[in-house]
């Protein structure tokens, strides 16, 4: 048994009220408990047995899921002992009509995450899940099917909240009770009305939240309907969905494609920013997660957005292959992988290690009569198959950009986006992930997370306003949290990071002389593993007043560095090949 | 239960393409590029239930048509010289799942057999399911490379070939490709773009009636999934009547050389390259025709064969948002 019941658990009402929606009615689309480690997230998850009927399974989905646990797999020794395919049963065919429960959601590899969703849209499975917002956002595709959304640390909002709820769910205070007040909700969901009045404000609301597709306003139809139910209620109110709203809205405006294009989408923080929304930007900053609102939020001063300048061809750049000879598909550092982690590929008769069960018994299987088999499989030195695999993901790119007023001076904004745009295109063809960092004013953001989506990027660069004060230190510190969040994530990544500046930094995080935080930040930063930096120099390096300081902050970080002029293509372009290379 | 496809708020375009291809399994698929949450995997799953019959050779696990090409065990059924047992079967939407492995994928050794009897034979994958069927792959553009590899490869052959653990093995497999991708989630190698024979661009609606409309049909088909679908079954059943007569009709209809001369112009003007682009406009509005049940090729069908086989064909730099190459469509056929 759990150690901690569904009323043990500390506060976190609207969390619970989510659980209790998804046990009243799985066509809320699941829940996802969203918080740091030790807000008790996986506890309050798995007390969903408490209110759930005893006869709906609960299945485990762990983080390292294979194919065979999904669709159940050849039971080797029955398959011997009967001379038949004998085959076990899967976490697909067990979850049905029944629960699927996956701790570190936003982990789950991406085949994995494929089977899932298709998995979901079958509609008879109802996901629980966690995610800690320092592994990242869950992947769109999967978070687009999650209806209910549980923040565990939004504490000043859980409190005010929690009363509200609480004074609705009174209902749901004794003990031992829970499960038999679901049931009795269950049993009423299909009696619960809904009027055409609900249907509109859903899809204004919907349209207002600038919501992608139509899952969302389906999401909020039914966690409504579920309340209406737990609260014994016969036609769903307004009220009801005030109370669930935020649950279903706090996972999506999050993820709304492009918050900073308010013609499109506009968001509720645009109308009145409250502290709430900006905490929840803030915790989302931390996650590696667009930013945007906080983009509107200053937007709001007087800023310029330059057009893309003309795109070039890259000379090409590459770093010495990395200490540990384990690395990706990436063409800039080629090597091979000798690890166990990563998509299995191909299987070979070569190699060591780790074995390939399947393919060695098929390989095995048509010399057993010959070999004379008893009742062991007789398996030969020859038969042995490998495992070939690939890691998931190869280099990330991540551009740390300078958007301070400097940069606006004399349009050079516009040949530094033609930069960008060259250097964008550049890994594309590399096949590499892109992240997109700037910094202004006081701060830097993460206008965009990693992704082989250049569309996206693109649309990001072209967004990209210029204004004020240039806190460089800033923009690196979010490029070393989104490193630290992202080598979480998926170890074997390697990271480049590309600074592209005039080098005038003049704000600095802590007090101290800027060029003095930088140092140190720097430091920090060179103790990365499997991270490169490059630093492009914007500066006009004909103007009698240039500084060279992009050179200097270059030297700090140990960085490769280009004056912007000479990142393009030309004869010269193989020296780089033959530079010796970095310590 | 599975939601009518007729039953889809708008999205007109999307099912049109779809419809194309079962009128004509030659024009080459399509991929349904879009946000997420727009009906897309909605509306190719509900493919099914208007999938016409066509004749197979029976206990054929790769459905093998009467008329060929043969897999090796319908070769040696037809060397004994007894006529071959033929049966009626109905189209179906095969899934390729994203996590799947190469073995599920293309077949592998017959585990069953090879212990019991000590023979090599082939146990089908899924390109053997997907002979003369609707072959599915959601979030196509996350498909990893070796397997995108494997696919290009049949696609391009319409057969599959194995060779591995000591089996050799050459099957039909001849699919009509169908994908769907968010382009916001990463980008599709170019080679598998060129693949699909025609593209849509699907996106949310937002304007409220629309939205109300789709809440109201998902919640009651939620509630009551029978009693939706036997609500939805006359329409349905229209359409799908008026798919067998468009198959039906399809052989009929006739071009003249203004047709083809249309065709080519806008290619031209437009910097199509290759004639895969060519081919496939001209299939789809002959499809196109025989929908309207008509045996002549119209203008119109022309031009809304153009939307859907010509924007991925547009020569550009890759990262030009599809909106792009729709504005540059739409700019040249109204102008005309």
């Amino acid at each position: 048994m759990l150690p901690f019941t569904f009323h043990h658990i500390a506060g976190q009402e609207l969390a619970k009220l989510a659980l209790a929606l998804a046990a009243v009615n799985p066509r809320c689309g699941g829940v996802l408990f969203v918080g740091a480690s030790g807000t008790g997230k996986s506890l309050l998850a798995l007390t969903l047995r408490e209110l759930l009927p005893s006869h709906v399974p609960i299945t485990k989905v762990p983080l390292h899921v294979t194919e065979d646990a999904w669709w159940g797999t050849c039971d080797l020794e029955e398959a011997l002992a009967r001379g038949k395919e004998v085959v076990t049963q899967g976490i697909l065919e067990r979850s049905r009509n029944g629960v699927l429960f996956v701790d570190d959601l936003n982990l789950l590899p991406r085949a994995a995450m494929g089977i899932l969703t298709r998995a979901l849209d079958e509609g008879n499975r109802l996901l629980v899940g966690t995610a800690n917002p320092i592994g990242g956002p869950v992947h769109p595709a999967l978070s687009d099917r999650i209806g209910l959304y549980a923040f565990m640390d939004d504490l000043p909002e859980m409190a005010m909240r929690g009363e509200v709820v609480r004074r609705h769910l009174s209902v749901i205070s004794p003990d031992g009770e829970a499960r038999s007040i679901v049931e009795r909700a269950r049993c009423r969901i299909p009696l619960v009305r809904i009027g055409p009045q609900i249907h509109t404000l859903v899809a204004d609301l919907a349209n207002t939240h600038g919501f992608t597709g139509h899952r969302g306003d389906l999401y909020l139809i039914e966690a409504a309907r579920a309340y209406a139910a737990l609260v014994g209620d016969a036609e769903v109110t307004q009220e009801h969905l005030q109370v669930v709203s935020p649950l279903v809205l706090s996972g999506r405006i999050a993820d709304s494609p492009s918050p900073s294009d308010p013609t499109t989408h506009p968001s509720p923080a645009e109308a009145s920013p409250t502290p709430q929304e900006e905490g929840k930007d803030k915790q989302a900053h931390e996650a590696g997660e667009p930013t945007g609102v906080t983009n509107q939020i200053h937007g709001k001063r007087k800023d310029e957005v330059f057009e893309v300048g003309n795109a070039y061809r890259i000379r090409p750049i590459t770093f010495p292959n990395d200490r540990r000879g384990q690395i990706t598909k990436g063409n800039r550092t080629p090597s091979r992988t000798s690890d166990t982690r990563g998509q299995a590929t191909h299987v070979t008769p070569t190699g060591r290690g780790d074995v390939a069960l399947g393919a060695t018994v098929r390989a095995a299987a048509p010399h057993q009569m010959r070999r004379g088999r008893r009742d062991h499989l007789i398996i030969r030195q020859e038969d042995l198959r490998f495992r070939r695999r690939e890691p998931r993901t190869g280099h990330v790119v991540i551009f740390v950009t300078d958007a301070s007023g400097s940069m606006g001076v004399k349009r050079r904004m516009v040949e530094t986006k033609g930069t960008i745009m060259s250097l964008l295109l550049d890994c594309y063809h590399h096949r590499e992930q892109v992240a997109l960092i700037t910094f202004r004013r006081t701060s830097a953001e993460v206008v965009l997370p990693p992704t082989t989506s250049l569309i996206l990027a693109v649309r990001r660069l072209r967004e990209i306003p210029v204004g004020g004060k240039t806190p460089l230190s800033a923009g690196l510190l979010e490029a070393y949290k989104l490193i630290r969040a992202q080598r979480y994530r998926n170890p074997t990544n390697r990271f480049l990071v590309v600074l592209i500046t005039d080098g005038r930094a003049n704000h600095s995080l802590t007090g101290r002389p800027v060029m003095d935080e930088l140092g140190r930040l720097a430091q920090v930063l060179g103790d990365l593993p499997h991270t490169d930096f490059l630093v492009v120099d914007t500066e006009d390096k004909a103007s009698l007043l240039k500084t060279d300081r992009a050179q200097r902050i270059a030297r700090l970080l140990h960085a490769r560095y280009y004056p912007m002029a000479e990142l393009r293509h030309d004869a010269l372009a193989d020296m780089v090949r033959t530079m010796p290379q970095m310590p | 239960m599975i939601f009518p496809f007729t039953a889809i708020v708008g999205q007109e375009r999307m099912k049109e393409g779809l419809i194309v291809n079962i009128i004509d399994p030659t024009i080459g698929g399509l991929l349904v590029v879009g946000e997420r949450g727009t009906a897309k995997s909605t509306a190719v799953r509900a493919l099914v239930e208007l999938l016409p019959e066509r004749s197979v050779i029976q206990d054929c696990p790769i459905n093998c048509d009467p008329e060929g090409p043969l897999c090796p065990r319908c070769k040696d059924l037809k060397a004994t010289g007894d006529p071959l047992p033929v049966t009626m079967a109905k189209m179906r939407v095969v899934e390729l799942p994203l996590g799947i492995t190469e073995d599920r994928l293309v077949g592998t050794l017959d585990i069953e057999l090879a212990l019991k009897k000590g023979e090599r034979h082939f146990s089908p994958g899924i390109l053997a399911e997907a002979n003369r069927n609707f072959l599915y792959v959601d979030e196509v553009n996350l498909l990893e490379d070796y397997l995108v590899d494997l696919l290009l490869d049949s696609a391009a052959m319409g057969t599959n070939t194995v060779e591995r653990e000591g089996i050799s093995y050459t099957h039909p497999a001849r699919f009509i490709l169908v994908g769907t991708m968010n382009p916001e989630e990463g980008e599709l190698r170019p080679q598998l773009l060129d693949r699909f024979g025609l593209v849509v661009e699907v996106r949310s609606l937002t304007d409220r009636e629309s939205r109300v409309e789709i809440i109201k049909r998902k919640t009651a088909f939620d509630a009551d999934p029978e009693g939706f679908n036997a609500l939805w079954g006359p329409e349905q059943r229209r359409l799908e009547e008026r798919i067998t007569r468009a198959r039906a009709l399809l052989p009929h209809v006739t071009f003249s050389d203004n047709v083809l001369h249309r065709i080519v112009a806008l290619s031209t003007e437009l910097g199509i390259h290759g004639h895969r682009g060519d081919i496939a406009t001209l299939k789809t509005a002959r499809a196109l025709a025989a929908f309207r049940g008509d045996t002549a090729i119209e203008d119109a069908d022309i031009d809304a064969a153009v939307r859907l086989a010509f924007p991925h064909r547009l020569r550009r730099m890759p990262f030009e948002d599809a909106m792009e190459a729709h504005k540059v469509l739409n700019a040249l056929l109204d102008g005309k």
